[in-house]
């Protein structure tokens, strides 16, 4: 332990030293800065957006008089954002974060006019710490870590501390754990002097989640550096393993399984639902009809409604929008069944890929993930029924100019819950890279078993 | 005759080369794999929306009689079809609307987009033939070609070569040609499948010029980064070192300066928020009242009468389409400055085609396939021309056909299907290759940076 933690000294001094390395962790420091600023700034404009979209709800509810009224104003669904919501953008960019429920179905609400998001930006995406995290850090470790043994070896050192009894692994443990130490301080301390500059609201829990999973992941690129270290030996080919490794991590494998996946379980068609509620059926739907029925079921209400009048016609058409609901929710949850389906598909296949496992945690301790929105989605779906029942009942007990004011009895509130915390994904992330970390460590040990001193002092062009 | 000794000579290495072999046989797997899934999307793609397209149309035609006004509100949808070239360059069509709800009263913005469809990681790219030719073929040219000079100079063999007969720039062209030959054999089978799908995917003679086009658009993306990487080989003091400056230029060109200027573009062009965008649009059209009353007073002077009632028109029918004309009037201004700022950070990301090729080359490549910005535009802007005409043709109906006050109108589906179908047309190539200026320019302008330095390079070529 001892000649470690020498030679971890000794490298440490290196990196300070280097010209090149200074350069990279000096563009490293700059890229998590912006990236969390960038992250932060993203945060407070949804944040001032879904306020926004509240304040315009409720001016529309102040003047608005009588069940059918507000009902129509509706109410808004928010996704509450995490404290870490800085850390990524993730699908933020994308998905709504605001549904503005009302009496309508929902290919009638306001969420459906989120699709402004500028389509360049969205395709070249958010360049925030989520990005610099599984994009760059793995650029910097490939960088400081093109010669964990080379370098000795062109130097003439390999051989006298091979001579002296440090092992290779020893050696490259030493080199990498200088490495992580700069990496590592750098990915801890730029973005939470950041955040705390910009006053972000990061809890500290939050952030622990953060550290791990970076520091992790870049514990993990380093094991691959060192594994790919022991076995080409030579410093441009092993610089180019890592360069495949990194193309295939972050682009290609992502990208395939997401094709695959594509391919294996097509995704339901976004027109089923348009299609069922225009179809025949629906669009037959007849109010007075529907009146008729819940008058025949409500005898003891007595008085039956005027068809010529505003407020029948009201009753009709929350009437009709309810039983359009009704008969579009199984289309929704075959919707939302196919879409898990994917999703469960991805869930397995995406250890391929460490970069999309990094990313996926770390939208998930931003709260900023695929499935936090799909969940809030759905559960918005399944909400806006009861929102449509209770005006409609209040319009039903009502009689013609009697409408009572609805505002005085409270309507019903979206019930926010965000019940499923990051810990699950945070979790499985750590003991994807944990289990990289190991088969690599394994590759290098069982290298050094079955290899000379020789072995590292020859290199073959 | 020498030119040709050393490119044989170079392509032999190249084959040679175990490791080089391996990575061009994986190359060319991807680019057939990534070429047969970009047909599969853009198939099941177009053939949805054509079955969704004829669908609606026959919901319209088959919607009964009733109300032209309900009719508006019952609406259609018109649906953004794609050429085949679609197929090799899917640009933006993951992130804009397949299809616009045509309605009374409001310019919907386009819905459905396929990546709200897809899971989380298809964000983190989308696999066509255009990621494996932009960015991994690129990184396979680095790969063979960055040893061109550096590697015989490790070797010793430079010496040699330089005391033949054969002059340094002799030198470099034989090296260019061998590796470009030897780049063209990784591509061949890729650039083979892409052809017999577009064939399958019925590519028509429109589509011909565009993909030549590209094609070219494409070679002088290759010859650039060749170029460069020869230059660098020259220049390099050995191999590692060529190794390391072109893999941080191919790091920096295709990952790093593309996400910085897509970002730069955000700040500087910011796209509004939907509340902002929305409340701006509502806050436009609010006064209704007041214009319908200005209308009343005007048509009452107009017909000289005094009440609606004694109109020779329906009154709700000229009411309605006054209402759509101040509508239309208000979202040309939003939606045209909502599109102004979309083109304003496509140029700006194009702008940054000044430090990465690549940027340049996905706008001409995105422009010639039909999936870029300005295709969507066209759709939208066609889309929403044809809404207004059906709005003026149902609010026409009513204001001829019915009395002032009178709802009970009717008309059956021999009306509905007088209105004419939507049909998107394309803008031809020519078009389009007008907005492509500046994306060709830098393609250009990088062609001749990569020439002379191929020139310089040629002068410095050393033992």
């Amino acid at each position: 332990m001892r000649e470690v933690a020498v030679l971890w000294r000794h490298e440490m001094r290196a990196l300070a030293r280097g010209t090149g390395a200074r350069v990279v962790l000096v563009l490293l420091a700059v890229l998590l800065c912006y990236g969390t600023t960038r992250g932060e700034h993203a945060a407070k404009v949804r944040s001032a957006d879904q306020q926004s979209a509240r304040v315009a709800i409720e001016r529309i509810r102040a003047t608005s008089r009588g069940a059918y009224a507000l009902g129509m104003a509706g109410t808004v669904a928010t996704l509450t954002p995490r404290d870490a919501a800085a850390l990524s953008i993730g699908q933020a960019d994308l998905r709504p974060d605001t549904h503005v429920v009302t009496l309508t179905t929902s290919t009638k609400r306001r969420s459906d006019r989120y699709e402004l998001q500028s389509p360049l930006l969205l395709a070249s995406g958010a360049l925030d710490l989520a990005f610099v995290i599984v994009h760059i850090v793995p650029l910097a470790v490939l960088a400081l870590s093109l010669s964990l043994v080379g370098e000795e070896r062109d130097g003439g050192t390999l051989g006298l501390m091979l001579a002296h009894g440090v092992s290779v692994p020893m050696l490259i443990g030493a080199k990498c754990l200088a490495r992580l130490c700069a990496i590592g301080v750098l990915v801890v301390s730029v973005p939470l002097a950041t955040l705390w500059l910009l006053h972000s609201q990061t809890s500290p829990a939050s952030y622990a989640l953060y550290s791990c999973i970076a520091l992790a992941y870049t514990s993990l690129w380093l094991a691959l550096a060192s594994a790919a270290t022991v076995f080409l030996l030579d410093t441009a080919r092993c610089a180019l393993a890592l360069l495949v490794c990194w193309l295939a991590s972050t682009l290609l494998i992502p990208a395939a399984v997401s094709a695959l996946v594509a391919f294996t379980f097509p995704p339901a068609s976004p027109f089923a639902l348009v299609e069922a509620l225009r179809s025949d059926a629906v669009r037959d739907l007849d109010g007075e009809k529907l009146l008729a029925r819940w008058h025949g079921e409500h005898p003891e209400l007595g008085e039956q409604h005027d068809a010529e009048d505003d407020h029948a016609w009201q009753v009709q058409f929350a009437l009709v929008q309810g039983e359009t609901m009704r008969r579009a929710r199984p289309i929704e949850l075959a919707h939302a069944e196919a879409y898990e389906r994917q999703q469960r598909l991805v869930s397995v296949l995406r250890y391929l890929s460490p970069s999309a496992v990094a990313h996926e945690a770390l939208d998930s301790i931003a709260g900023t993930d695929a499935a936090r929105y799909q969940r809030f989605r759905q559960a918005v779906e399944a909400w806006a029924p009861s929102w449509n029942a209770w005006f409609t009942e209040r319009l039903l007990i009502a009689r013609g100019e009697e409408q009572p004011d609805a505002s005085a009895a409270q309507p019903p509130r979206y019930p926010h819950t965000d019940d499923v915390g990051p810990g699950g994904v945070v979790l499985a992330a750590l003991c994807c890279f944990a289990t990289w970390v190991g088969l690599c460590v394994g590759v290098v040990v069982w290298r050094e078993r079955r290899a000379t001193a020789l072995t590292y002092m020859t290199v073959t062009a | 005759m020498i030119v040709r000794e050393l490119a044989r000579k170079e392509l032999l290495d190249v084959a040679r080369d175990g490791r080089l072999r391996t990575a061009a046989i994986a190359v060319a797997c991807l680019m057939i794999i990534a070429s047969v899934a970009g047909w599969n999307d853009h198939r099941r793609y177009e053939r949805e929306q054509a079955e969704q397209q004829q669908r609606s149309r026959a919901q319209w035609e088959g919607q009964g009689a009733k109300n032209p006004h309900t009719a508006a509100h019952f609406g259609l949808y018109v649906h953004e079809p794609h050429g085949a070239l679609a197929m090799i360059d899917r640009g933006l069509t993951p992130y804009v609307g397949r299809a616009i709800w045509i309605e009374a009263h409001n310019q919907n913005t386009p819905k459905f987009r396929p990546i709200e469809d897809a899971t989380a990681l298809g964000r983190l790219g989308v696999l066509d033939a255009a990621l494996i030719l932009q960015v991994v073929l690129p990184l396979l040219i680095v790969v063979l070609a960055h040893g061109a000079f550096a590697a015989e100079r490790d070797a010793g063999t430079m010496r040699q070569l330089l005391v033949t007969r054969a002059r340094p720039s002799q030198l470099v062209v034989g090296k260019l040609l061998g590796l470009a030959m030897a780049i063209s054999r990784v591509a061949a089978p890729g650039l083979v499948t892409i052809g017999l799908l577009l064939v399958a995917a019925k590519a028509d003679m429109a589509d011909v010029v565009p993909a030549m086009m590209m094609g070219v658009s494409y070679l002088l993306y290759f010859y650039i980064v060749l170029a460069l990487t020869l230059a660098v080989s020259v220049f390099a003091t050995n191999a590692r070192t060529a190794l390391a400056v072109t893999m941080a230029g191919w790091v920096i060109v295709t990952v790093i300066v593309p996400r910085i200027a897509a970002d730069v573009a955000g700040v500087l062009e910011p796209t509004p928020s939907p509340t902002q965008f929305w409340s701006a649009v509502d806050r436009d059209l609010a006064g209704n009242e007041e214009r319908t009353q200005a209308l009343e007073r005007s048509l009452l002077e107009r017909y000289n009468v005094t009440t609606v009632a004694e109109l020779p028109l329906s009154f709700e029918g000229a009411a309605m389409q006054a209402g759509e004309e101040h509508g239309n009037a208000v979202f040309d201004d939003h939606y045209g400055r909502l599109y102004a700022s979309y083109a304003a950070q496509a140029r700006d990301v194009l702008l940054f085609g000044a430090a990465s090729p690549l940027l340049a080359l996905r706008a001409v490549s995105g422009a010639l396939a039909g999936t870029d910005m300005e295709m969507h535009r066209a759709f939208v802007e066609q889309a929403e021309a044809y809404r207004r005409r059906v709005q003026a043709t149902l609010n026409g109906y009513i204001r001829d056909h019915a009395r002032s006050g009178d709802w009970g109108l009717r008309a059956d589906a021999s009306f509905w299907r007088e209105l004419p179908v939507f049909d998107f047309e394309r803008p031809p190539w020519e078009t389009r290759a007008r907005g492509l200026a500046l994306g060709v320019g830098l393609l250009a302008a990088w062609g001749i940076v990569a020439t002379l330095a191929l020139v310089l390079a040629s002068r410095r070529v050393r033992p």
